[in-house]
């Protein structure tokens, strides 16, 4: 009763993350005013009802507990896109409110489909099996991750950077072009989410290898996901590094962002996904 | 002010004429405000007309009326516009259109949505015809058809203006290059430009732009006293240079604006490899509007190099415009369904007055037997008991009344839909009427 209770808020939650996505990605093709409130309106009722699934799936009453729902495949996929629905929160109530829109036309669809991806793990018995029991472990786990979904959100920010050069360069209507934010608001945005991405993965790196040396007296365990991780890390730094030199050529700087972006995420969802050996893997 | 007045129905009507039938030496003729207005309004009170709106603006001048008898109303409007243009216009008549009933509400609602307008889609009709609506209204020319209409006109205008992409994407070419700019960079506030040439449209580029409050202004001419001119016309401290110094400015600039008479490139490839060596990748925005050419195509090629030339900026203008009629027949049936909102309304009226005969017939036999009684059988009542007696007649009058209304609305709808004769519903509202007769 309680797991169709809670498959039926999950298929709920899945329907509501596409019809945003669907209305966000028309919300830049149309003037029309309502979509821009319609994507809202969907966008937040989907967040709500995400936050009642996780209450309904993983009855959890202590921070240990809400650990734990990381521990399973499907619950680090619910964890993924809770953060970056918050993060989309929290990018609607802040600054960049005005570019809220053509940001969630990137995201949206993306939350949609992470979502979908985990439907074949929603009731997986793959689990991460704990081997260290730290207080420092949900900080090392929601930095990483935040790492990564800041990086997500410089890759929305290139992709849109991208169409917008386009459509300027194309020199035909000004449809397309009004509903974007400007190319320099764009590169700025770029900019934020890298420097944030990573400042927070480097973060998350550190408490990691903490926890490594407190539990293993080793810096480096060799583990096929540690090793990932890095090169992941090592990628993010190179962006870091390029958007800090000046006169770097921000059209470059946006393709090289969705390469080394499609290249992180290939390493996450392999690492998270298919790799099963090594401490911290899903078995 | 006309229901109270006669309770017949009026008939709506309009006359007018635009940039599309009449040249604008005879539209001027009749651009009329303050005292020439209240004259006109003055005159018009005389005619059989009830109720009238004189709209006044650039491309166009129409007079909406109802009138018990539009048609003799319309001849006496019409002579009068003649009269007042007297012999400066020939064959007047032949320049003005008539619309009667729906088509004339039709008309209406398309002009105030600018779907009739020289630039589909503006938006300085809708407060040019409000203000024409609230002059009507100082001189109490309006009643109670008038009023629904016009209100009705300004609801579908902004729908029109919401629910379609009418009045978006800019036509002229100046408010284009200037809304690129502004998708180019962040904040104009920050941005320096350089005007090169004192040709008009790129001063006129320059003027839009200035709106946003650009930072710094040079301007690059051959003859200084030009360049002092548009200075001065933009209100800046604008920098002044010759020719020979555009290199040495170029590279602190954001966006450079050219339209000098020159037989080569004023801005070669060369000089924007130097500039971009000086600016790094930041966007530089190019308006080459002179013909021949001022820049360089080629410098295109640089991905921070956005370089626009007079046909791209038509070619947008054009696309803009082919946007816009495309919304047309989106608006079209918008404006289709609010005439048939406010037909639907206004054809109401028809029945309107056996409605309130019925009412007034029925309320004033349940009045005079309620007093009856209360002298005599009903004597014994206390005032509380009384009023309960009231209410109870009330609702049964009312209830009584409920059917034969909403079969009496039903049969005007019906009789709409049929595309029957107004004679025949007049005949059987007549008909309905007689019965109550005393």
């Amino acid at each position: 009763m309680v797991y169709d209770m809670t498959l039926g808020v999950f298929i709920l939650v899945v329907v509501l993350f596409l019809a945003a996505a669907v209305t966000s990605v028309l919300s830049i093709h149309s003037d029309r005013d309502i979509l821009p409130g319609m994507t809202q309106v969907l966008f937040y009722m989907a967040t709500a009802l995400l936050v009642v699934l996780g209450i309904l799936a993983f009855p959890v009453h202590s921070l240990h507990g809400l650990l734990s729902i990381s521990f399973w495949i499907w619950g680090y996929f619910y964890i993924i896109t809770l953060l970056l629905a918050l993060l989309l929160v929290y990018l609607h109530l802040s600054r960049w409110r005005n570019e809220w829109v053509s940001i969630s036309a990137i995201i949206l669809p993306l939350i949609a489909v992470i979502f979908l991806i985990s439907l074949p793990f929603f009731n997986s018995p793959r689990k991460f099996t704990l081997v260290m029991d730290h207080s420092l472990l949900p900080l090392h786990i929601v930095l990483a991750v935040l790492g990564e979904l800041f990086f997500f959100l410089g890759f929305a920010a290139s992709v849109l950077y991208l169409t917008m050069s386009w459509q300027l360069r194309k020199k035909t209507s000004m449809k397309f072009v009004y509903r974007l934010p400007s190319l320099e608001t764009l590169a700025r945005f770029q900019d934020w989410s890298i420097v944030r991405s990573f400042i927070s993965l480097t973060a998350g790196l550190v408490v990691g290898i903490l926890l490594v040396v407190l539990h293993y007296d080793m810096l480096f365990l060799g583990t096929p996901k540690e090793i990932m991780i890095y090169f992941s890390w090592l990628i993010i730094l190179v962006i870091f590094l390029l958007k800090r030199k000046t006169g770097v050529n921000e059209f470059a700087m946006s393709i090289t962002t969705i390469v080394a972006f499609v290249l992180v995420l290939t390493l996450f969802l392999s690492s998270s996904v298919i790799i099963t050996t090594g401490f911290h893997t899903f078995k | 002010m006309l229901m109270n007045k006669n309770e017949y129905i009026p008939h709506i009507a309009m006359i007018g004429m635009s940039h599309k039938t009449a040249p604008v030496e005879t539209r001027e003729c009749f651009s009329w405000h303050d005292q020439q207005l209240v004259d006109l309004y003055e005159k018009i009170r005389k005619m059989d007309v009830d109720e009238a709106v004189y709209i006044t603006t650039c491309n166009r001048v129409e007079v909406y009326i109802t009138s018990a008898d539009v048609h003799t109303a319309v001849e006496e409007l019409v002579s009068l516009l003649e009269k007042y243009a007297n012999s400066r216009q020939d064959n007047l008549e032949t320049m003005i259109y008539k619309k009667y009933s729906r088509d004339a509400v039709e008309q209406l609602l398309t002009v105030v949505s600018s779907l009739d307008s020289m630039v589909v889609g503006e938006n300085e009709i809708i407060g040019q015809v409000k203000e024409s609506y609230r002059e009507a209204v100082q001189h109490q020319m309006t009643g109670t058809v008038l009023n629904k209409l016009f209100h009705q006109a300004f609801k579908t205008a902004k729908r029109v203006r919401t629910e379609t992409e009418i009045s978006r994407n800019p036509l002229s070419v100046a408010y284009i290059a200037t809304e690129l700019a502004r998708k180019i960079f962040d904040d104009l506030a920050q941005r320096n430009a350089l005007l090169i040439g004192a040709g008009e449209m790129g001063e006129l580029i320059l003027k839009y732009m200035t709106k946003y409050n650009l930072q710094e202004i040079t301007i690059a001419n051959r003859s200084l006293h030009n360049a002092e001119r548009i200075a001065d016309e933009i209100n800046r401290d604008a920098h002044i240079v010759s020719l020979d110094d555009i290199a040495d400015v170029a590279g602190s600039v954001d966006i450079i604006i050219s339209s000098v008479t020159a037989p080569g490139y004023m801005i070669t490839r060369e000089m924007v490899d130097d500039i971009v060596k000086q600016r790094g990748s930041r966007p530089l925005f190019m308006i080459d509007i002179a013909v021949p050419r001022n820049i360089d195509p080629d410098v295109a090629e640089k991905h921070s190099i956005f370089l626009y030339n007079v046909d791209d900026l038509e070619k947008i203008a054009d696309e803009n415009l082919k946007n816009r009629l495309k919304e047309m027949e989106l608006a079209t049936a918008l404006i289709q369904s609010d005439v048939d909102e406010f037909y639907d309304w206004y054809e109401q009226l028809e029945v309107v007055p056996v409605i309130v005969k019925m009412q007034k017939t029925f309320e004033n036999i349940r009045r005079n037997e309620l007093r009856k009684y209360r002298k005599r059988k009903m004597k014994h009542l206390s005032e509380e008991d009384f009023q309960l007696v009231e209410e109870l007649t009330s609702q049964i009058m009312t209830k009584s009344l409920h059917n034969p209304i909403v079969n009496l609305k039903k049969i005007r709808s019906d009789h709409a839909s049929k595309g029957h004769s107004g004679k025949t519903l007049k005949e059987k509202t007549r008909i309905i009427e007689e019965l109550f007769d005393s």
